[in-house]
């Protein structure tokens, strides 16, 4: 009996300890999570107002380079197939692109157009998660039930101004920058869709809290499917590089249109191989790739 | 998810939580649902089961810091400081702000300004004529509309340049890939230049058209309206036209007459903008103006 009362006594002190790690653990998580998220708040915070103080006192950099002419002259003269139009083209079909990963999830002809460079950038980076995020939701599950609760994230528009060519470096490897400004449009289609996409901007602590719940309360109440949106606008330069003794060829726009390898005609704007005899697709712009993007202070 | 996606251990945890808390989510609802049909002859027994089901949910609540967090750390490492900076300047909206708040068309310049920049255009070209610019921006306007609607790039090929043509393909098939479709008819009756400038490498004009019709969007697989309606509406859309500035209106008129501004016949394009006479490139801005933006009020 005394033994009996000596296992209860451990078997409730271990159920009680066993609560308190539980306890413990989820309070300080908790705890953790809201001090990151207040300390991103605070960071971004400070960091935007900052950035509007400078953008007051500082009046804004010349958009393009005044010595442009002169260096478009001077790499026409040792690549006379150079075509500015071509990088101009570049940087509308790289920006749709991104918005094609982070919709579709299809990384495929961003990789095509980008150096390996642009995978260390904050960009390569951002676009590379929103874009396994797309694929993940956009896998169909073999389970019914999820298949019902799957996201559908739409690509619906894209509008651009038209590019700019601001700068141009010339030395071991050629650098041009192209300066244009965007907007695209995203519909997400699923059961408390507005809530996630209010998740996904949040901006501080109390819309990510107050969105947060409302995916919790939407999930429980099994609110109906409905569109939300999700846009992304901003103006940025995009900075292409290509080795510096490399020349245009002038049949590239035409191999870009057909397969040099077996004829066939690119029916989509999308490969990047040939669907007939899969030889990889020659850019339009050659050598040149997509390094880096920065947003326009 | 697909079998190949090697997702990182912390995603991987958030996922499985997710699916977790999912599944309990809909077996919770399944059962209130039910639990109401069974309200009438309930047993002693349902409070209980009603109490565990609750306290396992609460649970899933709580929890949902420790499973969240590893992953909300692994991607501030990814992205980092730099992450924050352009956090703070990188404008991502959703809602209703991101649909009607963004997107929205420049202001016209002022009449001055146009003015002048007509003129420096006209100084240097004296073929220019604004008149022709406005009425091709109306015959554009419809051809976008049947490009639009058909989901066939091709309708736009014989003024778009070729940067825009390429971006403006892509976004058809990447909505055809998706299910989203658009109906609908409009045409533009009137156009206006709101803008225009010459700088050493191009030349620019932007024409504001108004258009009168119906559109509507929709997600085929589940119905859901996106966009528009059927009812008949008025809306603006900018379109800008832009040439290298040593461009020359072309002795036969060019793209706006449907003639090759480089051999003068009439106008024939393969999908590169290349004439099928003299084999030229007409759609890179070199001979003639070209669509090299197309901007659309929010809708």
């Amino acid at each position: 009996m005394v033994t009996g009362t000596v296992t209860g006594v451990l078997a409730e002190s271990a159920v009680s300890l066993a609560f308190g790690i539980i306890e413990a653990i989820v309070f300080a998580s908790w705890a953790l999570m809201f001090a990151v998220l207040l300390g991103i708040l605070v960071t971004v915070t400070v960091m935007r107002r900052r950035r509007l103080d400078r953008l007051a006192t500082t009046p804004p950099a010349p958009s393009t380079d005044p010595r442009l002419p002169a260096l478009l002259a001077e790499l026409r003269s040792s690549d006379p197939h150079f075509d500015p139009e071509l990088l101009l083209e570049a940087a509308q079909i790289a920006c749709l692109v991104m918005f094609a990963a982070q919709s579709t999830g299809d990384e495929q002809v961003i990789r095509h157009l980008a150096a390996p460079s642009f995978w260390r950038t904050f960009f390569g980076r951002y676009v590379r998660t929103q874009a396994r995020d797309a694929r993940v939701q956009r896998a169909t599950p073999k389970d019914p039930d999820r298949a019902s609760s799957r996201q559908a994230r739409l690509p619906v528009d894209y509008q651009a101004t038209a590019p700019e060519l601001i700068g141009l470096e010339l030395g071991p490897q050629h650098r041009a920058c192209v300066r244009v400004s965007f907007y695209q449009l995203r519909a997400v289609v699923a059961p408390g869709a507005r809530a996630q996409t209010a998740m996904a901007s949040a901006t501080s602590l109390s819309s990510l809290a107050v969105s947060f719940g409302a995916v919790v309360g939407e999930r429980l109440s099994e609110a109906a499917t409905g569109p939300s949106w999700l846009s992304w606008e901003g103006q940025y330069d995009l900075a292409f590089i290509r080795p510096g003794g490399s020349h245009t060829d002038p049949n590239a726009a035409v191999a870009s249109r057909t397969c040099t390898r077996c004829g066939a005609t690119y029916r989509s704007e999308l490969a990047t191989t040939c669907a007939n005899c899969k030889a990889s697709r020659p850019l339009p712009w050659g050598e040149w790739r997509l390094a880096d993007l920065t947003p326009v202070e | 998810m697909a079998a190949e996606e090697k997702l990182p251990l912390t995603e991987r945890i958030f996922y499985a939580y997710s699916g977790v808390s999912r599944w309990l989510f809909k077996r919770s609802a399944e059962s209130r649902a039910a639990g109401s049909r069974a309200n009438r002859n309930s047993t002693p027994w349902g409070g209980a089961i009603t109490l565990i089901r609750v306290v396992i949910v609460l649970g899933v609540v709580l929890l949902f810091p420790v499973f969240m967090l590893p992953m909300m750390l692994a991607r501030f490492a990814l992205v980092g400081r730099k992450g924050l900076r352009y956090g703070a300047s990188v404008a991502i909206v959703s809602g209703d702000a991101a649909r009607w708040g963004r997107g929205a068309m420049p202001a016209d310049e002022p009449v001055t300004q146009i003015r002048a920049g007509l003129a420096a255009i006209a100084t240097r070209d004296q073929g220019f004529r604004v008149r022709v610019l406005t009425d091709w921006a109306v015959g554009v306007t419809g051809l976008l509309c049947r490009s639009v609607v058909t989901g066939d790039a091709a309708w736009a090929r014989t003024f778009m340049a070729n940067g825009l043509y390429r971006a403006h393909q892509a976004l058809l098939e990447l909505r055809d890939r998706s299910d989203v479709t658009c109906e609908g008819f409009w045409q533009a009756v009137d156009a206006t230049v709101v803008g225009a400038s010459r700088s050493p490498l191009v030349e620019e004009v932007r024409v504001r058209v108004t258009c009168q019709g119906w559109r509507q969007e929709r997600h085929q697989p589940t119905g859901v309206p996106l966009r528009g309606g059927p009812d008949p509406g008025t809306w603006s859309e900018d379109l800008t036209f832009a040439r290298a500035a040593d461009a020359l209106t072309p002795p036969v008129g060019g793209l706006p007459a449907s003639r090759c501004p480089s051999c003068g016949a009439a106008l024939e394009l393969d999908p590169g903008g290349a004439c099928r006479y003299c084999q030229g490139i007409v759609t890179a801005g070199r001979h003639d103006w070209v669509l090299v933006s197309w901007q659309r009020e929010p809708w």
